[in-house]
């Protein structure tokens, strides 16, 4: 697509929305990690400045198969830095192109993925979320944040939710859709309590580590396909470790996993409670009623089923209005644009509950 | 025209035993669920009809103090097939009441005459 394909799709985008928009995954991106070295103490600054330092979070196995790569191609930026690192850009395609009253910033920056060195992961998640707040929420009030945290350490992680919780831009705090542990077991809990004493969502994304119930299969378009497995089963943890029954307060958000599979989940989970609550006698209550009253789903990547109305079947079979909540993921290559995502057949008031009301709730935004 | 069954001698079970008896048609599921005190529910689970007294009467299961398995005094009927529990003071599962109440058994009452046990069915 040409930049000016690009502009008049974004000017028709605005055209076609009158009303506000919360975009609730919108990706910031570093440079380069070096970037982070002034938020950084000696040792770890020499680590990541030095030629032959450390080589980064963990690299994504694919070759990506997109004209883009991982971003939409017009999100490509001229000087070869990462799709997503510009402001200038995403404030023209996204924030300028729609009318964005609020987008939370995601991220890709996830130090509960780095497996060594607690003190290391520790450091970066703090100079990560120091950059941040210089870099990206400092320049437009319309953004919001998400913070990094290194999950394997959940006392460090609590230390870093209570230093910048605070920050009225700061709205949530992320965690990697991983499939090397289940983040809801108890041991995890001071994470998250943190998380609620600080009145912050917890954020589920997935990561270059992500992988599917049977690895890292062959073709990217496996992996695309069958990731919503991780969301899954985090989900599944969070209700059946009991995280919901400690912290009733607790708000969850699945973001870019999918939502069309939780009428079914749903089902599951209320069906192996009835049998098998036993083995989990501290979740009180019916599975589903965690779900529908503590966590909320990104609506992109929509569906795109054949009979449109199906959609809407499905959204209705969750049995909320309140659990969706739109998402762009710029600057990536599926990108949801605010005007086309949701087809017609979900109702003007639906409508607009997913693309503001429930995130502006859910978020605590108004 | 309900007809009287004598169930058992008013001290020949202890808490958590139980007597099937046969009325009519019907199988009913009689539970000494303290002294003096018992509970009657259909012996059909009204999920997919397994017969309960093929599963196990058990106190429930709650997470005592650091999420330690304990129980309460209540007795459940726990079904064979799928394990679907049944509170037998309520005939509803312990985690729902009122209109999450499902599926349910409806309770019978049971009387003591005398020294037996016994109920209208």
């Amino acid at each position: 697509m040409t930049g000016v394909a690009a502009r008049d799709r974004g000017l028709g985008g605005r055209d076609r929305l009158s009303e506000p928009v919360i975009d609730i995954d919108v990706h910031e991106m570093l440079t380069s990690v070096s970037q982070l070295a002034p938020y950084l103490e000696e040792p770890w600054r020499s680590r990541i400045t030095m030629p032959d330092g450390w080589q980064g979070l963990p690299g994504f196995p694919y070759s990506y198969p997109q004209v883009g790569g991982l971003a939409r191609a017009d999100a490509v930026l001229d000087d070869g830095a990462p799709a997503g690192s510009s402001y200038e850009r995403m404030r023209e395609q996204v924030l300028d192109a729609y009318p964005i009253e609020r987008a939370i910033l995601t991220g890709l920056f996830h130090p509960t993925d780095i497996g060594v060195q607690p003190e290391f992961a520790i450091a970066l998640a703090s100079a990560y979320n120091d950059w941040l707040i210089d870099s990206w929420l400092g320049k437009d009030e319309r953004l919001l944040g998400s913070i990094a945290v290194a999950a394997q350490y959940p006392d460090a992680a609590a230390r870093e939710i209570e230093r910048l919780g605070g920050h009225e831009q700061v709205v949530q705090v992320m965690l990697p859709a991983t499939s090397r542990d289940v983040l809801g077991r108890e041991f995890y809990a001071p994470l998250f309590e943190a998380a609620v004493r600080n009145d912050l969502a917890v954020g589920f994304h997935q990561t270059n580590d992500t992988h599917t119930a049977v690895g890292l299969p062959p073709y990217y378009i496996e992996w695309h396909t069958a990731i919503p497995q991780v969301w899954q089963s985090q989900l599944i943890g969070l209700v059946f470790n009991g995280m919901f029954d400690r912290l009733p307060g607790l708000r969850v958000v699945m973001i870019e996993g999918g939502w069309t599979w939780l009428p079914s989940l749903l089902w599951r989970l209320d069906l192996n409670y009835r049998s098998l609550r036993r083995e989990v006698p501290w979740v009180k209550r019916m599975p589903s009623d965690y779900v529908r009253e503590n966590v909320g789903f990104s609506s992109q990547p929509m569906e795109y089923p054949d009979d449109p109305r199906d959609l809407y079947r499905m959204f209705e079979m969750v049995g909320s209005d309140r659990f969706l909540m739109f998402a762009t993921d710029y600057p990536h290559w599926d990108f949801d644009a605010p005007d086309r995502a949701i087809p017609p057949t979900f109702p003007a008031e639906v409508r607009r509950k997913i693309l503001y009301d429930n995130a502006a709730d859910f978020y605590r935004l108004r | 025209m309900s007809e009287r069954h004598v169930v058992c001698g008013l001290r020949e079970l202890r808490p958590g035993e139980f007597r099937v008896v046969s009325a009519g048609s019907r199988e009913l599921l009689v539970v000494c669920t303290g002294d003096e005190s018992f509970a009657a529910v259909p012996n059909t689970c009204p999920h997919q009809g397994a017969r309960l007294s093929e599963g196990r009467v058990e106190r429930i299961w709650v997470a005592g103090d650091r999420r330690m398995h304990t129980t309460l005094e209540r007795f459940a009927v726990v079904c064979p097939w799928h394990n679907f529990e049944f509170d037998l003071s309520t005939g509803c599962p312990p985690y729902a009441a009122g209109e999450r109440c499902r599926p349910r058994l409806r309770r019978h009452e049971v009387l003591i005459e005398g020294e037996d046990v016994v109920l209208y069915a």
